[in-house]
């Protein structure tokens, strides 16, 4: 775990630590309870790790996949997560759907993306099958699901948002302090805001190693969350083919390179991902159909062009 | 010449008395009647609502509405209204830049 420290500006401090495959961020006001919130968010990811990773053997989302064909009854947190996801797939007429797990697969991301990433390059493989949402059935009146024999679940595109909002909100109850939870930049406020909100950077996308980690611009929060989906990070190589971890359900592949950068908040950070995310994948459409949603968004364009819809402000701050 | 009734006579008078509450029962219980069919047809055709109580429709658009396009963030050009009809039941909000060290970092290579 990194203590980061305090920061300038509010009293702020962080904690920073490696889970689920991504940083995982922990932001008080409050330094006496830092410690607190760190070693809270720690066990809330590991129960969702416990409970929805489809790389760890012993998670309850692989019992799931063991019995696919038939119905099993799961625990209220991957219960909620499952619900959660097939929400998403229903707000985004299935742009973002769980049934994607064989397809990622098939690309290469079957394990813990580090290892992914260290591994040599493996040939590539024929592209996967997704069933769409519309298979998993979920029960919420005894908490069962049923999915297709021979379909896996992937939740990585909501489950790390949900993870975010449920940690945030039981980390500002338990310790009485607001506190901000980042969850590899899926981010999640609870309780009182410090002065002049939140501050996030959003990133200054390149695949251009020279830019990593360069922000290209700060805003403020005070409540909810905020996204963002990149195509040049969570990539890798399928043979002679750099792929990332965004799919179209419709093709089982890696969406084509139009949007390198969609950021978005929203009420919660499940409300944030679920619109960048889809905006990805919908590519050139995607600024037609945020109209249909209420999120601010801003979205960077493969060739740099930044984008706002619904008053995601372009200016920097003074 | 027949005596005429005297219709202040008690017993015309009783009858009368007793015809009027007949009459006033009769409106009542009718009026009632009709009460409550409305009330069934409101709650049948309108479930959840009162036939008292005032229905407001409509739903928030939220903030600003629009498409903007700029580049490298230096202004808002090309911009093209795309309107926005919004999503009822949620309670979405615009960030506020910030001049302030950022604690965290969306969208880059820490993922």
């Amino acid at each position: 775990m990194i203590p980061d420290g305090h920061h300038g500006g509010p009293h702020l401090t962080t904690r920073s630590f490696r889970a689920i495959g991504t940083t995982a961020t922990v932001v008080v006001q409050d330094t006496d309870v830092a410690d607190e919130a760190a070693r809270l968010l720690a066990a809330d990811l590991e129960e969702i790790d416990r409970a929805c990773s489809r790389f760890r053997p012993d998670s309850e989302l692989q019992t799931v996949h063991a019995h696919a064909g038939a119905t099993v009854q799961v625990g209220p947190l991957l219960f909620e997560a499952l619900r959660v996801a097939v929400d998403a797939a229903e707000r985004t007429g299935g742009a973002v759907d769980p049934t994607i797990g064989n397809a990622i697969a098939a690309l290469g991301y079957d394990v813990d993306l580090d290892e992914v990433l260290t591994r040599p390059a493996e040939p590539p493989r024929a592209l996967g099958s997704v069933a769409g949402y519309a298979h998993v059935q979920l029960n919420p009146s005894d908490s069962t699901v049923r999915i297709p024999r021979g379909v896996r679940l992937d939740l990585g595109s909501t489950a790390k948002a949900f993870a975010a909002d449920r940690s945030a909100a039981r980390i500002a109850r338990t310790v009485g302090s607001g506190v901000l939870v980042s969850l590899g930049g899926d981010v999640a406020v609870a309780g009182g805001p410090p002065a002049g909100g939140w501050a996030v950077g959003i990133a200054r996308e390149s695949s251009a190693s020279a830019f990593a980690g360069a922000v290209d611009q700060v805003v403020a929060i005070t409540r909810g969350g905020l996204a963002s989906s990149a195509t040049a990070v969570r990539a890798w190589k399928a043979g002679d083919r750099e792929v990332h971890h965004i799919l179209d359900p419709q093709t089982g592949d890696s969406v084509p390179l139009y949007w390198v950068l969609v950021s978005a908040t929203g009420a919660s950070c499940v409300e944030a991902n679920v619109v960048t995310t889809a905006a990805v994948v919908w590519g050139p459409e995607a600024l037609a159909k945020l109209a249909g949603f209420e999120q601010s968004v801003r979205l960077v364009r493969a060739d740099g062009e930044v984008f706002s819809v619904n008053g995601w402000p372009l200016e920097q701050a003074a | 010449m027949s005596p005429q009734k005297d219709p202040n006579a008690g017993a015309s008078r009783d009858q009368a008395r007793a015809r009027l509450r007949t009459l006033t029962r009769v409106a009542l219980f009718a009026t009632t009647g009709a009460t409550v069919g409305i009330g069934i047809v409101i709650a049948h055709e309108h479930p959840g609502k009162s036939a008292a109580s005032t229905t407001t429709t409509g739903q928030s658009t939220g903030g600003s509405t629009g498409t903007t396009g700029s580049s490298g963030n230096t202004g808002n050009s090309g911009s093209s209204s795309t309107g926005n009809t919004g999503n009822s039941g949620s309670s979405s909000f615009s960030p506020s830049t910030s001049s302030q060290k950022p604690s965290v970092t969306s969208g880059g290579s820490g993922r």
